[in-house]
């Protein structure tokens, strides 16, 4: 299950710079990407054209060979983790989790039964009836991935999915994650502008500078042989090794 | 050292607090005990034989049933509007955005003035339907849809403007279509405010007197609202029987204030659970409504607007000028309709001042100090607001009228409140009491205690910070509050209706003045009079307009 863009370009002001002025990358099948850079690279919104939460002024969005620039988002199936997890606060823990299933017809009884399923391999069994509000920031992010794993994704879109926790939980979560992603194998998107976060989580990384692709390869590449001085600079965080790759 | 903690860092919390209690306890409380204690001087079965008199149930029976249905019919038109408002961009928006508010200042009076002409048989929309509405129950439930068209607009908007846009995208990520959408996530998340909106809507409906009176031809047991039937006693000086309705009523309000309490508090929880964290992204173009759903909600919009605001507010204009603007110079200039305008002017002149000083005081007091009874001064504060406007007169001539408690003494001293200017200011007084407190409290609570605190450690004393910091962070409360609170103390109707002692050119201000007219069949003279509070409702409008713009550009 590949991702595939190809000369992405999204404008949102008419005057002014493009947010995505043409990007174009492959995330291999069964890994995870990283989309990097800094804020206001367009790293997002990239991540939202390939979700159908943007449209395109042009270029594709190819999911496993299949053009899908023209599907609604309702009918992509990808599953998203947005920044902020927007979970539905009216509803409990369990109801989130259900809600892509019931939407879909999906009798209750198995809904119910895949929910609790995830809610265990979230390691959040006993807080099923909670309300969102109630859990911490990193219980509320797992819910986020679990609504977002129950509807049987092509891929997963993480978009800065541990931006508002601190660095402790980031980094528990983080592996979390790495295991979470053994156990499924599925296509990882993940959009980040912490150069360590990326080193550290994605096989891949397609580092964005103001729309465009400044370098995408895999992590060593990109440490051993940066485009240009503004890539080494903006890597150079990294090569002092705060963490090392996984 | 212990009192300091108890209440806060900041000082002047004693002062503050004698105040206010002096304040609100001989404006508010007072008053409200005349009418318990009052109600206390009738035994049981007088009492029972007068509230289900077979008159008074067939005023609960429209009172309360208009009242239903009307905010039922504002809770389906303050969801398109607010709807409309909040997520759609047209030609025209911010001018019905502006107009929305308009019966929140326009005087009851001028409103049931304009919907009678408008909607009588040979009205301008009258005449075109089949059916009786002015001088019909059906007029009853259109005068109390006009007067509670803001609310459900005003408590759905905002939550629907805060709701995170990611919510529904994540609705639709899980494959969700644009109508489960709303119907499982949006409308659940507008419940709470919808409610709260639709008990407003009720409560004020309740106790509305002003439009009725012209619309509904006040017929005993067919048009006759429970509010009227007080007016009515009052006239034959049956206090004791006015008071009783009035008591009937006035639970009934206060059942409904703490349904509103309960229910903004679960607005305020519900609106909690679903902040989302992260920045604001523009709602994805792949969610928006079809144009062809968007154009027919902002249609509908537009002829729910024109049928209730627009037309008559022409009308009007248009009633008024019928006979050339000679005649309407005329009307506005005799004698006693500039002694209408002065008195008007005087009572605001008194009533706004009042406020200002005071409600700032208070809103202070509540917003900056924990102390016992605090959410009990909260309520009392909203009191006016839940009272029926013709209870408020009540209040102050069983005070001070001939047969009240202070009567004797009065009449001892050749003193005269009621039927005089010092009743109608203090009627007034008491139906604008909150207005100022609450926006200003409003203003203050969002803005939390950090640039008092940092003022302190900078060495300023408690006066130095509330002039220095606090009253110009609370300028824009103030400002509004005070627009607020003379758009109401100048159309004023019930509550100066009930102690007027309506003597033209001596109590008559420009609401009772338009009424007057009216009654003697002197329709311009009536409109003419009505057009210049309209005036001033549109000025005040159009100040809270410039004074949000302003707060915002900052």
């Amino acid at each position: 299950m590949s991702v595939i863009v190809t000369n992405l370009k999204r404008r949102f002001t008419e005057d002014g710079p493009p947010a995505v002025a043409g990007v174009s990358f492959t995330a291999p099948t069964g890994a995870i990407t990283a989309i990097l850079g800094p804020s206001g690279a367009g790293k997002s919104t990239v991540l939202r054209l390939i979700a159908g939460l943007e449209e395109p002024d042009e270029g594709r969005v190819i999911l496993d060979g299949e053009d899908v620039t023209d599907t609604p988002v309702q009918k992509r199936g990808v599953g998203f983790v947005f920044q902020g997890y927007a979970l539905f606060g009216h509803l409990s823990v369990r109801e989130n989790v259900v809600f892509g299933l019931r939407v879909r017809d999906v009798p209750r009884k198995e809904a119910v039964a895949r929910a609790n399923d995830l809610l265990h391999r979230v390691q959040l069994d006993g807080f099923a009836d909670r309300r969102p509000s109630e859990l911490s920031g990193g219980q509320r992010q797992r819910v986020a991935f679990a609504r977002a794993l129950a509807v049987s994704p092509r891929v997963l879109l993480l978009d800065e999915p541990f931006g508002a926790l601190d660095a402790g939980v980031r980094l528990e979560l983080g592996e979390w994650l790495l295991r979470l992603h053994d156990e499924t194998g599925l296509t990882t998107l993940l959009v980040t502008h912490d150069q360590p976060e990326a080193f550290a989580l994605a096989e891949h990384i397609v580092v964005l500078f103001d729309g465009f692709v400044a370098q995408a390869g895999k992590p060593a590449e990109l440490r051993q042989r940066p485009a240009d001085d503004r890539l080494e600079a903006f890597l150079r965080v990294v090569s002092r090794g705060a963490r090392s790759p996984a | 050292m212990k009192k300091s903690r108890r209440h806060g860092v900041l000082p002047g919390f004693g002062p503050a607090l004698g105040v206010t209690l002096l304040y609100v306890g001989l404006l508010v409380l007072v008053p409200l005990a005349a009418l318990f204690v009052k109600t206390a001087g009738l035994t049981p079965p007088e009492f029972w034989r007068i509230v289900t008199a077979p008159r008074a149930l067939a005023a609960y029976r429209l009172s309360f049933g208009a009242a239903l249905l009307a905010a039922l019919l504002n809770a389906g038109f303050g969801l398109l509007l607010a709807w409309v408002l909040a997520r759609y961009r047209f030609p025209g928006r911010a001018f019905v955005d502006a107009l929305v508010d308009l019966p929140f200042a326009l005087p009851t009076a001028v409103a049931g003035l304009t919907l009678t002409a408008v909607y009588s048989a040979n009205g301008w929309l009258g005449r075109f339907l089949g059916f009786t509405v002015a001088f019909s129950p059906l007029g009853v439930v259109l005068a109390l849809t006009f007067v509670g068209l803001p609310f459900v607009v005003r408590t759905v908007q905002p939550v629907l403007e805060d709701l995170d846009a990611e919510l529904e995208e994540a609705a639709a990520v899980l494959g969700a279509s644009r109508l489960q959408t709303f119907r499982r996530i949006v409308f659940p998340n507008l419940l709470p405010p919808l409610l709260t909106g639709f008990a407003l809507a009720f409560a004020r409906a309740l106790g509305e007197y002003g439009s009725i009176v012209f619309i509904s031809g006040n017929m005993p047991f067919r048009t006759e609202i429970a509010p009227l039937l007080i007016v009515t006693k009052l006239e034959q000086y049956d206090t004791a029987g006015a008071t009783a309705i009035a008591l009937v009523l006035l639970v009934a309000s206060f059942l409904l204030v703490f349904t509103i309490n309960a229910l903004q508090r679960w607005t305020r929880r519900r609106a909690g659970a679903s902040t989302v964290i992260g920045r604001g992204f523009r709602r994805a173009p792949a969610l928006s409504d079809s144009p062809a759903l968007r154009r027919s909600l902002v249609a509908g919009a537009f002829l729910l607007l024109a049928l209730l605001l627009f037309v008559p507010l022409a009308a009007v204009f248009a009633q008024a000028l019928r006979k050339g603007p000679a005649a309407y110079l005329a009307a506005i200039s005799q004698p006693a309709a500039l002694s209408a305008i002065r008195l008007t002017l005087l009572t605001a002149a008194i009533a706004v001042p009042l406020h200002l000083v005071f409600g700032v005081l208070t809103a202070w007091l509540v917003a900056k100090f924990r102390f016992p009874g605090r959410g009990l001064l909260v309520s009392l504060i909203d009191v006016p607001f839940a009272v029926s406007p013709v209870i408020a007169g009540l209040l102050f001539v069983l005070l001070f009228g001939r047969q009240g408690f202070l009567g004797p003494f009065l009449a001892a001293h050749d003193v005269k409140i009621i039927f005089a200017v010092p009743g109608i200011v203090l009627a007034t007084i008491f139906v604008t009491f909150p207005y100022v407190t609450r926006e200003v409290l409003a203003v203050l609570e969002a803005q939390g205690n950090e640039e008092e605190e940092a003022a302190l450690t900078l060495g300023a004393g408690g006066w130095q910070t509330f002039f220095r910091v606090t009253l110009p962070k609370a300028r824009a409360g103030i400002l509004t509050g005070a627009i607020l609170c003379n758009a109401r103390a100048m159309g004023e109707f019930g509550a100066v209706s009930v102690v007027s002692g309506h003597i033209r050119g001596v109590t008559n201000t420009l609401p009772l003045h338009a009424e007057i007219l009216y009654n003697e069949y002197d329709l311009t003279g009536a409109f003419a009079v009505a057009s210049l509070l309209t005036l001033l409702a549109l000025v005040t409008l159009a100040a809270r307009k410039f004074e949000e713009a302003r707060e915002k550009a900052r």
